[in-house]
């Protein structure tokens, strides 16, 4: 039990963050993140020993996830629609128009698989094969989403010219 | 140098934003991005929106881990939890196993005054058992694998006494591991097709013959584990997981109309 604990701990930190990214609720994602370690532990025998213990965590944190949306009817419709890149989803409208250039609200603005790939990829260091897993997807749509998202967001920090450099205009 | 090489490619550009791209291509992406500034401009503003992102999100994955999300403390709960669990599944043995010799004994009764015997274990009870038994198997889940699916249909129709067509519930996410039979009660038979998620979670289908009840589809729930149950023509179906119940339910209908449709 405790080599379990010792294996599972060094995830905690980036399993609390993708879920606060994806909730934007400090509460709400510590839940997700309570969810995703109890069923961990239970299925804990049920784990592929080859397989990653990274990418598994991710994968039932992420059908936690998906699974509590469904649940949620109306957000589900609002996250899933692969049309809305204007409208900003939760979490912004309390925040002040400045803050519309922030980098969070822009990445709210991508459709959810594509806001997903960004994540997994860009920030918690899955490997494309690793994210493919975790969102039970080939290999060649995590690429592509991965490419689509990142223009969406060049677009929207209008960084495509290159001459800017993004950071000033982000912060 | 650029004779037989792969040419470059979108998956080159992003693996070279995200620091993926493997060593031997990185010469050949250097002379093709040095004559094209524009996707070179690309590539440096994704890599500086990635940086940016990293750097606003560092903070929440630097935050202190709160008591409750310990892995020590997840684990003890746990273990809290499953050792109460157990004594609900003890006591529920208990009056299974004193209905069952009461009825044992009170079958001529029965039989005489009622004409059929009572059958004392309910279907969600006896299918979740099975469930419990056999899904935390990690080597021996199941006696036939999906791999010979005509075979276990075909074997499992002769012994419970009807066509069993599998359900196939890839299209709600979960895929056939296999199947077993099983004893129900003292002289029927059940079947169990056992089916898996991407994520390692599993569900079961427990079939068996010898159900006097009838009942469309209803979902009861025992513990951390759900079940959803109907009933037609003398069998009694059941699928058990520790899904959440609405989750549950959508399966269920998908295994119930392709069962009804099948055959």
């Amino acid at each position: 039990m405790d080599e379990i604990a010792a294996l599972l701990e060094p995830h905690i930190p980036a399993l609390r963050r993708y879920a606060w990214v994806l909730l934007r609720d400090h509460e709400a994602a510590d839940d997700l993140v309570q969810d995703c370690l109890e069923r961990a532990v239970s299925r804990w025998r049920l784990r592929r020993r080859d397989g990653d213990l990274k990418a598994w965590l991710f994968a039932i944190q992420h059908n936690l996830f998906i699974d509590g949306l469904r649940r949620r009817r109306r957000e589900l419709l609002r996250v899933d629609s692969d049309q809305v890149p204007d409208i900003a989803a939760h979490g912004v409208e309390q925040e002040s128009r400045a803050a519309l250039r922030d980098i969070l609200a822009c990445l709210d603005a991508l459709p959810a698989e594509q806001r997903a790939v960004i994540l997994l990829v860009g920030v918690e260091d899955l490997s494309y094969e690793e994210a493919a897993r975790v969102l039970d997807i080939p290999i060649g749509t995590v690429m592509s989403r991965l490419s689509r998202g990142r223009e969406r967001l060049r677009g929207m920090l209008d960084a495509g010219s290159g001459a800017q450099p993004v950071l000033r205009r982000v912060k | 140098m650029t004779g037989p090489e792969r040419p470059i490619g979108e998956d080159d550009l992003t693996a070279l934003v995200d620091g993926r791209l493997a060593p031997e291509r990185a010469g050949l992406l250097e002379v093709y991005l040095a004559s094209r500034p524009e996707e070179a401009a690309r590539v440096q503003a994704d890599r500086a929106i990635r940086a940016s992102l990293r750097e606003r999100l560092a903070a929440k994955a630097a935050e202190p881990i709160p008591a409750r999300l310990r892995a020590a403390a997840v684990i003890a709960e746990q273990r809290r939890a499953r050792r109460a669990q157990l004594m609900q599944v003890l006591a529920a043995c208990l009056v299974l196993t004193l209905g069952g010799a009461g009825g044992w004994f009170a079958r001529d009764l029965s039989d005489r005054v009622w004409g059929a015997p009572a059958r004392p274990t309910p279907l969600p009870q006896e299918a979740l058992a099975a469930h419990r038994i056999f899904t935390v198997e990690a080597v021996h889940p199941v006696e036939v694998k999906a791999d010979q699916e005509a075979h276990l249909a075909q074997w499992l129709s002769k012994r419970l006494g009807r066509r069993l067509s599998i359900p196939d519930l890839e299209g709600v996410g979960f895929r056939l591991i296999g199947g077993r039979l099983l004893p129900a009660g003292p002289s029927d038979v059940a079947a169990q097709l056992m089916y898996a998620a991407a994520d390692g979670s599993r569900l079961t289908l427990y079939v068996r013959c010898g159900e006097a009840g009838r009942w469309d589809l209803r979902v009861s729930k025992l513990g951390d584990f759900a079940s959803a149950t109907w009933a037609a023509g003398g069998y009694g179906y059941a699928l058990s997981g520790s899904l959440d119940p609405d989750r549950l339910m959508m399966v269920a209908r998908a295994a119930h109309s392709d069962m009804a449709g099948g055959g």
